[in-house]
């Protein structure tokens, strides 16, 4: 009948020891990218029922606004286009003459980098770590480390892939830092995560740094992870105190990260790395440092 | 005292998928501290119910799947679930004849041995978490037991001698 005690004990450790093995393989990502991706692909239909009614209640919502709002919508729209329209042309002449300065510097244009958009699937139900599912995967191209941004600046980054999903790691999680520069002052640093949303700091800043309350900090390019020029945040506090050696820099973050629906993710310009071609486009290439 | 019979496996697969659906549903920060470990509760359910279709190795594998579904280090869960079913296994016997509360007090002991696994590795992994709420849904499981082990009993095992209280 029932097995015996001492059986199930061996079984036990048995799992045990699978356990460790598996933890510690999965942890420095080597050799089991397999078996997460089959489980991944195992487990995508009940993340998708899990947050079916999420979307069928934003497609009901959308579909059944009632025709002014739309009208108010569209016309808010038009005013917003003509203004970008405006500014573009603006951006255009600037980035020809960015080009041009550059080629009389005689270094590489930068091409735009390019993009793909993707849903978040899920936010981590684990309030303890900033992480979110995204559902674009392997068969997207996506690939471990790729940069992802929202419209606003810099989201986080991508840290396993599956076939069809992704999970990222965002910009505030206590595991993810980046390296920055202020868009005023050419200072570089590094930005990391505080566990709390809508919080950075700067690690190792002292004193002397030329940093202000109010100043753009811009993705630096630097550790080849992220593509130079994307606004990461803003510096809202400088708190300055003599006991420590280094002063206390708060941030906060451009990108929407507690309302972001739709997420970009980037190829940038000269990775090894080529998304598939028919689902990308190019996104005009906006130098944040010229603009400023 | 035996309450070794047969249930399909398809009941206990959709409660586990539902358990597991739930464990991944996006809430508000104040309800997702509250919600109790609905698959380690159903898991010490199922193993005391049918030890004979319900072992470590089962658990494991459910727990392998919420492990790809929260992106946690594979194996982490898996065997906080083993490890919740080995235990609820070993108490078995006595654990049909105490009463509600007293077998609550055991659920709470199991269930805070495996998150003070959990608690570890991440620990280990640099992604401790700091505040006291992770420890929430063990006081929450303890008040949950008695409402889940007697509806459970009255929906899905009509014919089964069960010697709950």
């Amino acid at each position: 009948m029932m097995r015996s005690n001492t059986a199930i004990g061996r079984r036990l450790l048995l799992l045990g020891l699978l356990s460790a093995v598996l933890m510690t393989l999965d942890h420095q990502q080597r050799h089991i990218e397999a078996i997460r991706g089959g489980l991944s692909l195992v487990v995508a239909p009940l993340q998708f029922a899990v947050h079916f009614p999420g979307y069928l209640y934003d497609y009901t919502t959308e579909t059944l606004q009632s025709r002014n709002t739309l009208l108010a919508e569209n016309a808010s729209y038009h005013e917003q286009q003509l203004y970008l329209k405006a500014r573009l042309q603006r951006l255009e002449a600037l980035e020809k003459e960015n080009q041009r300065l550059r080629h009389l510097l005689k270094s590489a244009a930068r091409a735009g980098d390019r993009v793909l958009v993707a849903k978040l699937l899920q936010i981590d139900p684990d309030p303890f770590s900033h992480r979110v599912i995204l559902d674009k995967g392997a068969q997207q191209g996506i690939y471990q480390g790729q940069p992802i941004i929202d419209a606003n600046g810099v989201l986080g980054q991508i840290t396993k892939v599956g076939p069809t999903t992704s999970v990222a790691l965002l910009l505030t999680d206590v595991s993810h830092a980046v390296p920055v520069e202020s868009n005023r002052s050419g200072v570089r640093s590094i930005a990391v995560g505080t566990g709390k949303l809508n919080q950075l700091e700067l690690r190792h800043a002292t004193s002397t740094f030329d940093l202000m309350p109010g100043d753009l900090l811009v993705t630096s390019g630097l550790g080849q992870r992220f593509p130079a020029g994307y606004p990461v945040g803003r510096i809202v506090d400088i708190e300055k105190n003599s006991a420590l050696p280094f002063v206390k820099v708060t941030i906060k973050p451009s990108a929407d990260l507690e309302r972001a629906r739709e997420v970009l993710l980037v190829w940038p310009e000269g990775s090894a790395r080529e998304p598939l071609p028919q689902v990308t486009f190019s996104l005009p290439e906006v130098d944040q440092q010229v603009t400023e | 005292m035996t309450s070794e019979f047969k249930l399909s496996g398809k009941t206990i697969l959709l409660s586990l998928l539902f358990a597991l659906a739930l464990s991944i549903t996006p809430w508000p920060n104040v309800i997702s501290w509250l919600q109790p470990e609905w698959v380690l509760l159903l898991l010490i359910y199922w193993s005391i119910s049918l030890p004979l279709q319900f072992g470590v190795g089962t658990a494991w594998m459910v727990g392998l799947f919420q492990d790809s579904l929260m992106g946690t280090v594979l194996g982490e869960h898996a065997f906080a679930c083993a490890l919740v079913v080995y235990f609820a296994l070993q108490f078995r016997l006595r654990f049909r004849l105490y009463p509600i509360w007293q077998q609550a007090m055991c659920v709470l002991l199991i269930i805070l041995l495996a998150k003070i696994f959990i608690f570890w590795v991440e620990g280990l992994l640099g992604r401790q978490p700091a505040l006291w709420q992770f420890w929430l849904p063990v006081i929450t499981s303890f008040l949950i037991w008695p409402v889940l082990r007697t509806s459970l009993d009255s929906l899905l095992l009509p014919d089964a001698v069960v010697n709950s209280d």
